[in-house]
């Protein structure tokens, strides 16, 4: 236990601050107002769909959680069902085996069903764009909100796609 | 990536094989991170994971700064590497291994004189030795149920045989094992950097390629993080692919995770399932 105590006394702090919202991030119109942004305060549920991804956007998913990045500390969390979700986080190209598991669980979300797609693949399909196994980008499926693109995308880029997400209104 | 192709004739120098045996070790070096953060928080010592991802987020970052990518995709590339390491950045990275070393020490201490997540890992999920030679388990798992078997010890695995690297294995095959060889694994990734570094030769970085004849087949074979990685290449008309098959290693150990949760406690499950830490994709990463 001692050695325990010392080595988090030595390591300390290490969170840093997150990147603000950037509206070029933003894939249709702002869909929040005021009410609801108060409602939701800073805290977000997010449910993370992998839709076919390689797992290598999940790497940076699990990293959002890491002491530098903190999302808990930003009052976000990671919930185990949609009906607990305010947003979704969508990895991958859409497999076809997958579309269905999707669509379902974006009707299964309450309003205001956030989504932000997440990857190149998530963005326009990737190296696997639209074939026998794949519906390509996520807003093939269900609406987007943002995309955040990058192979995968860094954890400091995710933070800032799921913040623009959230401050639609604040324009 | 393949490490070797037959199917073109063409050798990497020894600089690209060398800096391809450096992102290979820094590769294991980050999973073994976090796979042993997420097994301590598995086991109910969440330190462990605060620990382990500051310091595989250390790692990436310094990845990202030095080869301009955090997890080094796209580096490997056909006939040698797409990046360099200037002394500046050699230096760097063997601070970072000697300052990586000095915290795992301290870390693994930490996790060995645990007594409550030592009492969740020894015993917990075992797979025995015979068990796994007869699914055919392959890497980190193999070696921690008794079978020291590592592609880098083979003979013609470049420039590992310079390298000499030393085999991890544990005979008890329980998540305890698959952590012990984690951390020993670790350290001689720190080790196997510090020689490369330390010895790396000069040369061209990618050797030119011709087109593949037609009918030419390649393999290509390396020890990945969580295993052996292979894939068979078999060329077509023009240079084009005529047949591609990858084979990674979650695909071969996933029936093994069936019989090591046998007989245990459900809440023991996920620290079972995260001390094989297999690939949902299949897609080894």
């Amino acid at each position: 236990m001692v050695k325990i105590l010392i080595k988090i006394a030595q390591v300390g702090l290490k969170s840093e601050t997150a990147l603000p919202a950037d509206d070029a991030l933003r894939q249709g119109t702002a869909r929040l107002n005021e009410d609801v942004l108060r409602l939701l305060g800073r805290a977000l549920a997010i449910r993370h769909v992998d839709a076919g991804s390689c797992n290598g956007c999940e790497l940076e998913i699990h990293a959002l959680n890491n002491p530098y990045y903190n999302l808990d500390g930003l009052g976000i969390k990671f919930v185990a069902s949609p009906r607990h979700a305010d947003l979704l986080l969508v990895t991958g190209p859409v497999s076809r085996n997958m579309e269905q598991a999707l669509l379902r669980t974006y009707e299964a979300v309450p309003e205001p069903k956030l989504v932000v797609a997440m990857g190149d693949c998530g963005c326009d399909g990737g190296i696997f764009a639209e074939n026998y196994a794949s519906r390509g980008r996520v807003a093939n499926v269900i609406p987007v909100d943002v995309a955040v693109p990058g192979c995968p995308p860094a954890p400091a880029a995710i933070i800032q796609a799921i913040l623009t997400a959230v401050s639609a209104a604040r324009r | 990536m393949p490490r070797a192709s037959s199917s073109r004739k063409a050798q990497p120098g020894r600089r690209a094989l060398y800096l391809r045996a450096l992102l290979l070790e820094r590769e294991r070096i980050a999973n073994h991170l976090g796979d042993l953060g997420a097994l301590g928080n598995d086991g109910g010592l969440a330190f462990g994971l605060a620990q382990f991802s500051r310091l595989k987020e250390d790692l990436l970052r310094s990845n990202e700064r030095v080869f301009g990518y955090r997890y080094l995709m796209d580096r490997v590339v056909p006939g040698g590497v797409a990046c360099d390491v200037d002394h500046a950045a050699a230096c760097a990275l063997l601070d970072e291994g000697e300052h990586l070393a000095s915290e795992l020490r301290t870390l693994r201490a930490i996790y060995y004189d645990h007594s409550g997540l030592q009492d969740r890992c020894i015993t917990c999920g075992r797979l025995g030795p015979r068990a796994a030679a007869l699914l055919g388990v392959v890497g980190l798992a193999a070696r921690s149920s008794g079978h020291a078997m590592d592609a880098r010890a083979h003979p013609g695995f470049a420039p590992y045989g310079e390298l000499q690297p030393a085999v991890a294995s544990h005979r008890n095959g329980d998540v305890a094992a698959r952590i012990v060889v984690r951390f020993e694994e670790a350290f001689e990734s720190l080790r196997l950097q510090r020689l490369v570094l330390e010895r790396l030769p000069a040369g061209e970085l990618r050797a030119p390629l011709g087109a593949a004849a037609e009918g030419a087949f390649g393999i290509g074979w390396v020890e990945g993080w969580r295993g052996e990685v292979f894939v068979a290449l078999h060329a077509g008309e023009g240079g084009r692919v005529r047949r591609c098959h990858p084979h990674d290693p979650s695909w071969q150990n996933w029936p093994a995770l069936e019989h090591a949760v046998i007989g245990n406690i459900v809440p023991d499950f996920p620290l079972i399932n995260k001390s094989f830490n297999l690939s949902y994709a299949g897609a080894d990463l």
